[in-house]
């Protein structure tokens, strides 16, 4: 208990800390540090990378909760249905969930490449020459297709999440609805959805949070290019900390990251709390 | 379940679930076929198989890439990981499942609120701190922060499962004059042995794909992990442009994951809906 209460307190608490702490200092980790006031967060506000950067994060994380989410409770409730194979394709569906991201950054960066990649072939394969270009390398496709990628590898963790919340309704209250002549779609609004909202509010919290500081992707396939379309907070933030090596400002991009991702998680589960209370 | 959907409705959803496999699936195999592919092979057409299975490619990432040096820096990491964090996570999740103390619920809401703060949030001032305590481009290091990285989710798990054990035997076992290590160690440890292992599998993903804090804390070439070796392997690949031995590369990586996963995705399936991920 002791040990380990004491390195959780040194490696998660303290630095969080000291980063809300550094952010009001100019320092490049190397010569003294200078008090700077609210310098640091009144150059965050007039930077218009920043605003970018937290544009592109409110569109992973949009993407990530109205693909991953919607799709991932979709499969689910189809695999609820037992067809043959189910369990096969629920081992398939999870496997990327596993993998290594800086890997999947790499392979999918070979797949949207221009030259010889598998997505521009097979769109003038079908016919669609017009469409093809350098997916990584175009300000306008450049989040999309990190976003088309994310979920690609996360939305089996949520079928399987889904799935087995779907397990814990018994079949005695689905075979009872059905009964009483409720289809398919009613079961599904009325009382699947209901009965997991609670691993729904979860769901989204997870993704909400976890998108928010994303950043393995972007960094390996655009590095947040090009011209910073697809900067995101965490990916700015690592620019500025660790190429730039301004130890300061960067802490104050965690800092502002950080209290965003808090207020939003609050107003999140307010929200869905009080979604979930009108079910009962 | 033949009353829940009629044929027609059966066959749409067979679809369904056919085409998220093979979205899932075909960029992997895609993948595995081009590492066997020459250059000129890969140039040509992507949907073309390789003329012929050539280990080239492997031999090329091995020895020109230094993948298996990598590899080795992996090994050491991931195993020096799960040490520190079995020696930290087990007594941990022992003491708070099993005993009753004033501050248990504080404490296990503690280790709750480290499940929501990762990576990007203290890089900066782990990074200094681990500066001038001559901590960074160290194997040992890295490993600990990954494990104490890991704590909160492993305590979180094995709690669930150590409820789960009938008091009744570490009251045997007391009154047979085991102490509390003697009971961790001889009861505990056995009994929890499905969550171990669900523990041990899911950090073993974890530490083997770590890529930003590897990234960040170690700079040395001869030190990295093998994602971070990987990328530094596509920056010089680009100009060589041998596009097989990246490939190769990828699946270098990605084989063990798959390889453990394929053997106990069943007990890691259970493991996650025991320990609660569910929420």
């Amino acid at each position: 208990m002791g040990p380990a209460l004491l390195i959780f307190l040194a490696v998660i608490i303290v630095p969080i800390s000291m980063s809300i702490y550094y952010s009001f200092f100019q320092w490049n980790g190397v010569s003294a540090k200078v008090f700077n006031g609210f310098g640091n967060f009144n150059q965050l506000f007039q930077d218009p990378i920043l605003w970018t950067s937290l544009k592109n994060s409110v569109y992973l994380t949009l993407g990530a909760l109205f693909i991953q989410l919607p799709v991932g409770l979709f499969l689910a409730i189809v695999l609820g249905y037992k067809l043959r194979g189910s369990n096969f394709l629920k081992t398939i569906y999870f496997t990327p969930v596993m993998l290594s991201t800086a890997v999947l950054g790499i392979l999918w960066g070979q797949i949207y490449d221009p030259n010889f990649g598998l997505l521009n072939n097979l769109l003038i394969q079908l016919g669609l020459d017009q469409w093809a270009h350098a997916w990584l390398g175009d300000e306008a496709t450049a989040l999309g297709s990190v976003i088309a990628v994310v979920a690609w590898q996360f939305i089996g963790f949520y079928i399987i999440v889904y799935f087995g919340a779907l397990q814990g309704i018994s079949d005695e209250v689905l075979e009872a609805a059905r009964v009483e002549g409720a289809g398919e779609w009613k079961i599904i609004f009325s009382i699947q959805i209901p009965l997991i909202w609670p691993t729904i509010t979860f769901t989204v919290l997870n993704c909400v949070i976890n998108s928010l500081k994303y950043f393995d992707l972007i960094y390996i396939m655009t590095g947040g290019g090009p011209n910073n379309s697809s900067e995101v907070l965490a990916s700015y933030m690592m620019k500025n900390a660790f190429r730039m090596m301004d130890f300061g400002y960067g802490s104050t991009i965690s800092t502002f990251l950080l209290l965003f991702g808090l207020c939003l998680a609050l107003i999140i589960s307010k929200v869905l709390g009080r979604t979930g209370a009108r079910f009962e | 379940m033949s009353t829940r959907a009629s044929l027609a409705g059966k066959g749409i959803l067979r679809l369904f679930l056919l085409l998220q496999a093979v979205f899932v699936v075909y960029p992997l195999v895609w993948n595995v076929l081009a590492s066997f592919k020459t250059n000129a092979e890969v140039m040509e057409s992507p949907w073309k198989l390789p003329t012929s299975i050539n280990w080239d490619n492997y031999i090329q990432a091995f020895s020109t890439a230094k993948i298996g040096d990598y590899m080795v820096n992996s090994v050491i990491i991931v195993l020096l990981s799960m040490a520190v964090l079995l020696f930290a996570a087990v007594p941990s999740a022992y003491v708070l499942g099993r005993m009753k103390f004033r501050g248990r619920g504080f404490i296990s809401q503690f280790y709750m609120a480290g499940l929501f703060i990762g990576g990007v949030y203290i890089i900066v001032p782990l990074f200094i701190f681990m500066n001038d305590m001559h901590m960074l481009d160290n194997r040992f290091w890295l490993s600990a922060v990954y494990a104490t990285g890991s704590l909160p989710f492993s305590v979180y798990l094995l709690t669930g499962f150590m409820k789960s054990i009938p008091l009744d035997y570490e009251e045997a076992a007391m009154i047979d004059g085991c102490g509390y290590f003697g009971i961790l160690l001889r009861i505990i440890v056995p009994m929890a042995r499905p969550g171990i292992i669900t523990l041990i599998v899911f950090s073993f993903f974890d530490f083997w794909n770590e890529y930003v804090l590897a990234m960040t804390f170690i700079t040395t070439d001869s030190k990295k992990t093998i994602p971070v070796g990987l990328s530094n392997l596509m920056q010089i690949q680009q100009f060589a442009t041998d596009w097989g031995s990246l490939f190769a590369g990828l699946v270098i990586v990605l084989a063990p994951t798959i390889l453990v996963y394929a053997l106990l995705q069943k007990k890691l399936t259970e493991g996650m809906s025991l320990g609660g991920v569910k929420g």
